[in-house]
């Protein structure tokens, strides 16, 4: 049956995705933002799926590496004047470093599972704390950026630049991870993800592997974190360096589906624009009530498909399958 | 720096400690039965304490008087929550579970916004602003009995693990969950008990330390935070260690905030956590 198929079936989820993506330019403006806030989002899930999802490394400290994005090339750019082109380099260096330095600390030795997560909260807050309290840092008021508003200081007049910048980096991202999964360092980081101990016992250097997603990983966050600086136009901790942000990524990315190429594209572009459009009809009321009912459909979808959404849909196809009857000319 | 000076601090962060102790053990106690970290840890303290507020504010009752009711009530709320949601997810893994422990913060902590409001509030109870002045120390009162009553608890629920049948259950299971099994013990209803007792001790900590505290709406994940370091210092799933580490940080927080300031004084727990997981990376009491 396969073989009658039309393309690749790597490819349907592609066109699937570029369709959307076209769709808020063609829709009204005031839907930008939202489009804007929706692929940053995709692109910080499918950059922590690296090493949360398919290395399977429960890393809560992603916030660090927003903010090294963020505050490198910010930094750089207030101080001696380089364009944040090139200050996105520097940022996805410093926390390429501070990502694998992380790791080693962290896997040095066979710590239980789920202490990789205590440490790298820990670090996390660590970080927000010392960012509020340092005064080159801007402390807890933040920097604002020089208004140049030139394209060659990553500074432009239209939203839908942005949006064109972040989708370029959405689909380098993912075409990065698609790659990485499906190369012998994704089944090596599988490998370790779903047998920790077996992927040791038949050579695979556990340690080694575990670094190099969390490098990939941080050096992806930090980039974004540089958009992420430029679009809002400022940085300040509880935006850039708070664990919020990192809940969020997290829980998006648990609703698609971790651990897969489009699970992290999937939750984020169904949950943002839901809560955008729950708050809208909502908001006017009690302040918090959208995002409470956001939590709780949050909460049971991982209850009732805590491999999210794709998972459920794959079991749905899986039964369905399984009902029909097994036709005679399937047969070879 | 005077030494009086260093001593009150002292008591002061001991104090502290005892109440970190009691809410780290809670969660030593969930994580070891069914290796779930609760990442709402905190979170369900906060409720605790709001649920404080609305008994002084609506009934006039006091939240010395409100903690064993809470204590039942979360009991009861940690069975249900347990079964109903806890229990499937986590038999899809120990990661779903902390997974669905983090969209639990973010339920509670907008059910907190969205019934009580953004604003600082302060609860005040019968011990309010009172202190025992003992030359040279002045120790407020809602901090010695909130903290007296954390010891004792913490004592007890240590005592229970060690001498009764059921923290016999509960500490085989932290062991080896196979093994406890095989020998015949209910896992799914110690797990359910042992996360009702859990919840139920930070339903009864959060009315009688309320005073100590300024409620927020966010305040559950600073809570969390410095039960999770408490729970790596001691060591991971060892009861004793989770003790000895909330004094540790309750001592090291109150001095490091009177020496270097209040923002180095808060970051010093994190600090310690980073040192310990460099040099005794299983914990202060943990084995190897």
């Amino acid at each position: 049956m396969r073989d009658e198929a039309l393309l690749p079936a790597g490819v349907w989820p592609w066109l699937a995705f570029v369709a959307v993506a076209l769709m808020p330019l063609l829709m009204s403006s005031s839907w930008i933002n939202i489009a804007i806030l929706t692929m940053l989002f995709v692109y910080l899930c499918v950059a922590w799926n690296v090493v949360g999802g398919i290395a399977g490394q429960f890393c809560i400290g992603h916030s660090l590496f927003l903010a090294a994005g963020a505050y490198t090339s910010t930094l750089l750019a207030i101080h001696f004047g380089v364009t944040p082109w090139i200050g996105m380099f520097a940022g996805a260096a410093v926390a390429t470093l501070i990502g694998i330095f992380v790791a080693w600390l962290s896997f040095r030795y066979a710590l239980p599972q789920l202490s990789f997560a205590l440490v790298t909260i820990a670090l996390a807050m660590l970080g927000y704390l010392a960012i509020s309290s340092i005064d080159v840092l801007g402390a807890s008021r933040g920097l604002t950026l020089p208004v140049r508003g030139t394209a060659m200081d990553y500074q432009f007049k239209n939203d839908i630049t942005y949006y064109v910048v972040i989708l370029v980096h959405v689909i380098g991202a993912v075409a990065l991870s698609a790659w990485l999964y499906h190369s012998k360092i994704g089944l090596y980081l599988r490998a370790v993800r779903d047998n920790e101990r077996a992927a040791h016992a038949i050579g695979v250097p556990v340690l080694k592997y575990k670094m190099l997603a969390m490098g990939i990983s941080a050096a992806l966050t930090a980039l974004g974190g540089t958009f992420y600086a430029q679009y809002l136009q400022y940085v300040e901790p509880r935006t850039f360096a708070s664990i919020n942000i990192v809940i969020e990524i997290i829980l998006f990315t648990v609703v698609g589906r971790s651990g897969t190429v489009w699970g992290p594209v999937v939750g984020p572009l169904l949950l943002i624009p839901a809560g955008e459009l729950l708050r809208h009809q909502l908001g006017s009321g009690l302040p918090g009530v959208h995002l409470l009912i956001y939590g709780l459909l949050l909460v049971v979808v991982i209850r009732f498909a805590p491999d999210g959404l794709l998972g459920a849909l794959e079991r749905a196809r899986l039964a369905w399958h399984a009902s029909r009857p097994i036709k005679e000319t399937s047969l070879p | 720096m005077s030494n009086e000076v260093l001593l009150q601090a002292t008591v002061q962060g001991l104090q502290m400690g005892a109440i970190y102790a009691l809410i780290a053990l809670s969660m030593t106690l969930i994580f070891g039965v069914g290796g779930l970290l609760n990442f709402a840890h905190g979170d369900f303290m906060a409720l605790a304490m709001y649920g404080a507020m609305v008994a002084y504010v609506s009934f006039k009752i006091d939240a010395y008087v409100i903690a064993p009711i809470m204590f039942a009530l979360f009991f009861v709320l940690g069975i249900l929550l347990f079964r109903r949601l806890v229990q499937p997810v986590l038999a899809a893994g120990v990661l779903a579970g902390a997974q669905l422990t983090l969209g639990l913060v973010f339920v509670q902590e907008n059910l907190i916004l969205v019934v009580f409001g953004g604003d600082y509030i302060n609860v005040p109870t019968v011990l309010s602003n009172r202190n025992l002045v003992m030359a040279p120390l002045v120790m407020p009162w809602p901090l010695l009995v909130g903290s007296a009553l954390a010891a004792v608890l913490s004592v007890a629920l240590y005592v229970v693990l060690m001498r009764t049948d059921f923290g016999r259950q509960v500490r085989a299971i932290t062991q080896n969950r196979d093994a406890a099994a095989l020998m015949g013990i209910r896992i799914d209803r110690v797990q359910a008990v042992a996360f009702g007792i859990g919840l139920g001790l930070l339903g009864f900590t959060g009315p009688v330390i309320v005073a100590q505290f300024t409620l927020t709406p966010t305040m559950g994940l600073d809570l969390t935070l410095i039960a999770l370091i408490v729970m790596v210092i001691g060591g991971l799933g060892n009861f004793l260690g989770s003790m000895v580490g909330g004094l540790i940080i309750g001592v090291a927080e109150s001095l490091g905030s009177l020496l270097y300031g209040g923002t180095v004084g808060a970051m010093i727990p994190y600090a310690i956590l980073v040192f310990v997981l460099l040099f005794r990376p299983h914990g202060l009491l943990g084995e190897h």
